[in-house]
């Protein structure tokens, strides 16, 4: 009796969040000019380590998302996230770094002095080829680890037509990133992990609201509120802003607030909806018509797929009302659908993308038929290093889903297909 | 930190538990031995049915504050709790709690922290189904309960109609009364209990009055 009272206090374990450690990035970079998108573009690339720490492998892949420039490594699976700034012809980053699938973390500061490209970087010229970041990293244990990585690659990673997609808005709970799974912040974060694309789920509210979010019932797990029980489609959506909250604070989003964000404040590519609530497909059809204009409107390049993962969906889609009203791409002649169910589905509604599962493994044939459609295809979901390493070495699939964002671009961008 | 306090308290629990079950093992040696007197009339008495209905006031303690409109974590609530026991040849007793527990229950004001645009209501409730056992020296009893916990959360925000949802939650009930015997049978004492439901973070505490029937006296 005692061990079975034991295992049911102790069976579900507190994930701690892992702090990441302050910058004060105002004092790091006083009096240095802020990167432009020439020096930006000038750090992107592939590096290889010359010196200092091995705990991030041999290869490092360093791109940017927005102001911010980034770095992300297969070993470890760590990305960094670096601010930096250019004085007499030196160039100095600051950030953090952490492992993904893992608790560590730490502070980078590197620099580049003039004689190893700061020059170069300052004066907007060359292709940064051979440039050297150096400097040291700190980690959790508080130990400094000298670190020199020189470029070896100059494609601009961010500029391949191979689409890093984001599971659940950009990571899982269970990566403890600080923001959780399918919310606002996450997206916003999703950048900075590696993603160009995300994939968000969509539920509804018993008034018949898309929402995002990824169970059919709320847990602990997900929504600790106590408030919140049960299925998700007994909640309106008011109540559901009135009392729940996600593990880390968030409010759940609508389909609406989540693509507004996602055009407005974030420099992904494509979005793919999840669709879990074919009931309520009119009202996504409307969010998507909405998003797709106010992107037109901003004149945001970004592609809102409406994702059929089962029958059901299939048919809500077809016999919506406004399935008609989906725009057609001139380029491809293809509506924003992504299909996760065979081929011949993929033609009968015209979808842009075909998504099947990894475990039908790389399917050559059928994806090489799919791309003479001018269809793209994506995999999904791949976690896992050799089975990444294997679509990405050895399959033609223009995107894979993940729930780790940061290996994958760490292990294309570093690969001889991503450069 | 909430799941240490549990392991913690329950492995005392249960540590208390087995030396009751020591101390009883060398009371019933007093039944086997007949030269010896019984330490008291209720251990013998008490190998029967018995059904307890308890009433308690108490307190729920959420791991942080339920809504982000909560200004605290602690709340007043109240149970009633009906309990079936079965005393085998045993000082250890075995059956069924069930009942209705009042957990937690909030108002918020209309322009609340400025984003609630009308008044709301928000109360959640436990209907606990749960095998219990028990160990009773002298008229002491103390137990435990493992098994289920049916939450029905129940809102209504201004204008929309009242309406319920529920959810199945694990959980575990300890408690420890006393009872003072009325008239054959029947008897009456303070109880204090708690309830974890550690999977959401919840905490109550509760005490009131219990009245106990032996069914088979």
């Amino acid at each position: 009796m005692c061990a079975v009272a034991l295992i049911v206090s102790a069976c579900v374990a507190d994930l701690e969040p892992v702090s990441l450690p302050v910058v004060d990035y105002t004092s790091e970079l006083r009096g240095m000019l802020s990167f432009d998108s020439t020096a930006r573009r000038l750090l992107s690339g592939v590096y290889k380590r010359n010196e200092g720490t091995t705990r991030f492998g041999d290869r490092i892949a360093v791109a940017y998302d927005g102001q911010v420039v980034t770095m992300y490594t297969v070993r470890g699976v760590a990305f960094f996230t670096l601010r930096g700034g250019i004085a007499n012809d030196s160039v100095k980053l600051v950030g953090v770094w952490r492992g993904v699938q893992g608790s560590e973390t730490g502070i980078a500061r590197l620099s580049i002095r003039p004689s190893e490209g700061g020059r170069e970087i300052a004066e907007g010229k060359g292709n940064g080829l051979g440039l050297i970041l150096r400097g040291e990293i700190t980690t959790s244990s508080g130990s400094r680890e000298s670190y020199v990585i020189e470029k070896v690659d100059a494609t601009n990673l961010r500029q391949l037509d191979f689409e890093i997609i984001a599971h659940r808005g950009g990571g899982r709970n269970s990566e403890r990133l600080g923001v959780s799974e399918n919310s606002i912040p996450m997206v916003l974060l999703a950048g900075r992990l590696g993603a160009t694309a995300v994939e968000v789920d969509i539920q509804r509210t018993r008034d018949g609201e898309p929402i995002i979010f990824h169970d059919p019932t709320f847990t602990a797990r997900t929504v600790p509120s106590p408030y919140v029980i049960g299925d998700v489609d007994n909640y309106t959506l008011r109540q559901l802003k009135a009392v729940a909250r996600l593990v880390n604070g968030e409010t759940i989003p609508t389909l609406d607030e989540m693509l507004d964000v996602i055009i407005d404040s974030t420099e992904l590519r494509l979005v793919w909806l999840d669709v879990k609530a074919p009931s309520v497909m009119d009202a996504i059809l409307t969010s998507h018509a909405r998003a797709v204009e106010r992107a037109r409107q901003r004149g945001r390049d970004v592609d809102i797929l409406i994702g059929i993962p089962d029958d059901a969906t299939f048919s809500a889609v077809r016999n919506s009302r406004l399935f008609g009203s989906l725009e057609i791409d001139p380029k491809t002649g293809t509506l924003p659908i992504l299909c996760e169910l065979g081929v011949d589905r993929v033609r009968d509604v015209n979808a842009r993308v075909w998504a099947p599962r990894f475990t039908a493994g790389l399917q050559s044939t059928l994806v090489a038929e799919m791309k003479k459609e001018k269809r793209r295809c994506f995999v999904w979901t791949v976690d896992d290093q050799n089975f990444i390493s294997d679509f990405v070495s050895n399959g033609e699939f223009d995107g894979i889903l993940t729930n780790y964002p940061t290996l994958l671009a760490a292990m294309f961008y570093t690969s001889p297909k991503g450069r | 930190m909430t799941q240490s306090i549990m392991v913690v308290t329950t492995t005392v629990f249960f540590m208390l538990i087995q030396c009751v079950d020591a101390y009883c093992q060398q009371s019933d040696s007093s039944k086997i031995a007949p030269q010896l007197e019984p330490i008291s009339d209720s251990v013998t008495a008490r190998y029967q049915f018995e059904f307890t209905v308890v009433g308690t006031i108490g307190v729920t303690r959420y791991e942080d504050n339920p809504t982000r409109f909560s200004s605290t974590n602690r709340f007043r609530g109240f149970a009633g709790l009906l309990r079936a026991m079965w005393h085998p040849d045993h000082l250890l007793s075995i059956g069924v709690t069930s009942g209705y527990i009042l957990l937690s229950e909030e108002t918020f004001a209309s322009g609340t922290a400025g984003l609630l645009e009308s008044e709301s209501e928000v109360q959640l409730t436990a209907f606990p189904i749960l095998l219990s056992f028990a160990m009773q020296p002298g008229n002491l009893q103390i137990g435990a309960g493992v098994g289920a916990y049916m939450l029905t959360s129940a809102t209504r925000i201004a204008g929309e109609e009242k309406f319920t949802s529920s959810d199945f939650e694990l959980g575990v009930h300890a408690w420890a009364g006393y009872d003072f015997d009325v008239f054959s049978g029947f008897s009456v004492g303070p109880e204090v209990s708690l309830h974890v439901l550690s999977n959401r973070g919840i905490g109550a505490f509760h005490a009131g009055v219990r009245v106990q029937y032996d069914l088979l006296y």
